[in-house]
């Protein structure tokens, strides 16, 4: 009797339960889902190249984003992508060699590029004086990506050592979980300054909002980025689909217009 | 109140009325420190006994002995021919099995189910028209039937009490212990409840164990008498010589 | 697109927070009335989510539950697909996270209930089982709600482990809150605030609701 008014409040939660059948994967062999692992500097750029995508075949590339290290850490425990897109050529290597790629598959999509960019508050002009706005005093802190598991953590703390900042910076520094997290700490004024990836300062979200410098390529080794599919898909052949269609010339187009640089298909990954 | 003959509640299996035996010896300790010993040898016959003691005495720790509540660390307890405890033979019977009744001062009346609900609680093995039948039967006789319906948050002292002795009563107990059932209450309710136990126990003649502080009490009810101080029993048999022997001091009141 | 990590949380709370309830009532029960001095050891255990970092958790869930443990295997050998980074890698690592909030409030409220009702019970020749069932659960009504209560809540809220042991899969393991962290990383605020009021409005309305109900139910006994 007592249990009446608990079961009725209980109602709501159990309808919610009941009613939410579960989602697997679509269905239909007309529309599949592709689940992409993507590293974070591709936030924006995906988005567009899954959109293009979309237009012309039926399926739908759902993204994931995050850094790349953590990716490979799931990806070799068994999480159920279809495809990963890392931000170094490194990770998509040794999934190949430990058998959680399909073998054939990898290629180099990109080559990504660093830059210093600061906000439109902080009253510092990194445009002229590069390296220097670090320094400022404007500047209380400096967001860079954790070299750990981000490449572009890895490449930005290349090039301030390369530069002879990192001590002197390392108090002022402040680590993203990835690359993405980390622009997020400087466009939210967070941070006054940060080493971002050229994409995301190209973005939508950020390109009219701050100022940056690119930091010369001699400093730090590139960033190359390689896309695979991985051996645990269910849905190989659309992923190779979507791959495909990324070394096309609709898909360089947008990387290019996110400050990619594009190798030509033919060229292999530097460093082999 | 005036005391109208009720009849009794309808016969109920003759409970076999065999005396409580008990010797038994419980300790506590804080550590390996002896903080208090209950050493008692007594004799409970059918009719009322008076069990009587300061606080601290030992009286409720002897109760929950013989109800099964908590264990002696040696002795042997029994009902006539039935073993309840003993330690040398290890026997020791759960409380669901002694058929003792047990009315604690607190009474513990389960406040969600109605007076009725609580009395019929213990004879869940009869079916339901037997078990309101008795509980109703049980609960006129101490004239609280009026207040079947109702809970226990509901009534009065004098109604509780009533209710938690009929719910004891009704599952047919081989002894009956009451720990300072009437404490709580005004003289003219314990007249009245005092009166109804007497009558109950006429036909039945358990062993009742009733503690109290109050010599009015012990002298009504009394058949025989137990004093109980620090543990152990002082003195043991007809409460007119016993009473005069002990003061306020040793727990007795009016 | 944005309400579906919504409804994945909700069915996970609901689906959690219900098992639990099961759960959780019989370990409470053993722990409040177990006669075994062990005891103490198993709480202590049961307590643990609520003093360890979520990714210390998180980490050890996903060792116990990736494809290399003896679970993981026995999962993926049964169903064709692995227990991490499914839903039901998430329920099962939300069951063990949401257990003190469910375990607790019981047992405080187990043995909160006047333990000579209990005895008494006992001598009118009711089961220990039964007198449980009859007596110490009603009476414990007030634990119930909050152990349920609180382990909806905490199920829909929780953020770290669940991302260790989900992956952010749309659709099948981001939760809201990995989808709020999400918008934000994206810079998409207006989205991520639409999303954070709209849980903010949930919770707030369940929790109101399962209290003001509950208010009527048990104030007539716990009023004297």
């Amino acid at each position: 009797m007592k249990l009446v008014p608990f079961a009725s409040s209980c109602l709501p939660f159990f309808l919610c339960a009941a009613a939410l059948t579960p989602r697997g994967p679509a269905l239909s062999p007309q529309s599949r889902e592709i689940r992409v692992a993507a590293a974070a500097d591709l936030q924006f750029a995906m988005k567009d190249l899954a959109a293009e995508y979309e237009k012309g075949a039926g399926n739908k590339v759902i993204p994931t984003f995050g850094s790349s290290g953590n990716f490979f850490s799931q990806i070799q425990n068994g999480a159920p992508f279809d495809a990963f897109f890392s931000a170094d050529v490194e990770y998509a290597r040794k999934l190949e060699a430990s058998g959680h790629a399909e073998p054939g598959t990898l290629f180099m999509y990109a080559i990504g590029r660093i830059v210093i960019w600061v906000p439109a508050g902080v009253r510092v002009d990194v445009a002229r004086n590069h390296w220097d706005v670090l320094l400022d005093p404007e500047v209380q802190r400096v967001a860079v990506a954790n070299p750990q598991h981000a490449p572009y953590g890895r490449a930005a703390v290349d090039a301030l050592k390369g530069a002879g900042l990192f001590e002197k910076l390392e108090a002022k520094i402040v680590y993203g979980e990835n690359i993405s997290q980390t622009a997020q700490f400087v466009e939210s004024g967070n941070a006054q300054a940060g080493i971002l990836s050229y994409s995301h300062a190209l973005s939508a979200p950020m390109k009219d909002k701050g100022a940056f410098w690119m930091i010369p390529q001699d400093l730090y080794p590139p960033i190359e980025q390689a896309a695979v599919v991985l051996k645990s898909s269910a849905q190989k052949d659309a992923a190779r689909a979507f791959l495909a269609f990324v070394k096309g010339p609709a898909a360089r187009a947008i990387l290019e217009r996110y400050g990619f640089t594009v190798p030509a298909v033919s060229a292999p990954p530097k460093g082999l | 109140m005036v005391a109208v003959d009720r009849p009794l509640t309808p016969p109920l299996l003759r409970a076999e009325s065999a005396p409580l035996t008990a010797h038994l010896r419980k300790e506590f300790r804080d550590g390996r420190a002896l903080t208090f010993a209950l050493d008692v040898a007594v004799e409970v016959p059918p009719g009322f006994t008076i069990l009587s003691g300061p606080s601290g005495a030992g009286k409720s720790t002897l109760l929950d002995c013989l109800a099964g509540l908590t264990s002696p660390g040696a002795g042997r307890i029994a009902v006539g021919e039935r073993v309840l405890f003993d330690s040398s033979a290890h026997v020791n019977l759960a409380p669901q099995k002694r058929r003792v009744a047990y009315v604690f001062q607190s009474l513990a009346l389960f406040p969600h189910l109605t007076v009725e609900e609580n009395v019929a609680y213990g004879l869940g093995h009869l079916p339901l028209a037997e078990r309101r039948a008795r509980a109703r039967g049980v609960l006129d006789s101490f004239r609280a039937g009026h207040v079947l319906a109702r809970r226990p948050g509901e009534i009065s002292g004098g109604e509780r009490q009533r209710a938690a002795l009929a719910r004891s009563l009704v599952t047919d107990p081989q002894i009956l212990l009451l720990d300072e059932p009437l404490s709580a209450l005004d003289e003219e309710l314990r007249a009245g409840i005092v009166e109804d136990l007497r009558r109950w126990n006429a036909a039945r003649q358990l062993p009742v164990v009733y503690v109290t502080h109050s010599r009015e009490e012990a002298r009504s009810l009394g058949e025989r008498l137990i004093a109980l101080d620090a543990g152990s029993v002082v003195a043991q048999g007809a409460p007119q010589d016993i009473l005069a022997r002990i003061s306020a001091r040793d727990g007795m009141g009016r | 697109m944005s309400f579906e990590s919504l409804l994945l949380s909700l069915r996970l709370a609901a689906i959690v927070s219900l098992l639990l309830l099961a759960i959780a009532l019989l370990l409470a029960a053993w722990l409040a009335f177990g006669r075994w001095r062990g005891r103490f050891l198993v709480e202590a255990f049961v307590a643990l989510p609520l003093v360890l970092p979520p990714t210390v958790l998180g980490f050890y869930l996903l060792v116990a539950m990736g494809p290399r443990s003896p679970l993981g295997r026995l999962w993926s050998g049964l169903f064709g697909r692995g227990l991490a980074f499914s839903f039901e890698g998430l329920v099962v690592a939300s069951l063990l996270y949401s257990l003190p909030f469910a375990v607790q409030p019981l047992v405080s409220s187990f043995r909160n209930v006047d333990p000579r009702l209990v005895q008494a019970s006992a001598l009118l020749g009711v089961s220990r089982s039964r007198t449980f069932f009859r007596i110490v659960l009603p009476l414990s009504f007030p634990g119930l709600v909050t152990a349920f209560v609180l382990s909806f809540a905490h199920t829909l809220g929780e953020f770290g482990v669940v991302l260790m042991v989900g992956g952010n899969l749309p659709g099948i393991t981001r939760t809201v809150s990995i989808a709020i962290y999400d918008s934000v990383e994206a810079m998409d605020y207006s989205g991520a605030g639409r999303l954070a009021l709209v849980l903010l409005l949930i919770s707030f309305s369940a929790l109101s609701i399962v209290y003001a109900v509950n208010r009527r139910v048990w104030s007539p006994w716990t009023a004297r």
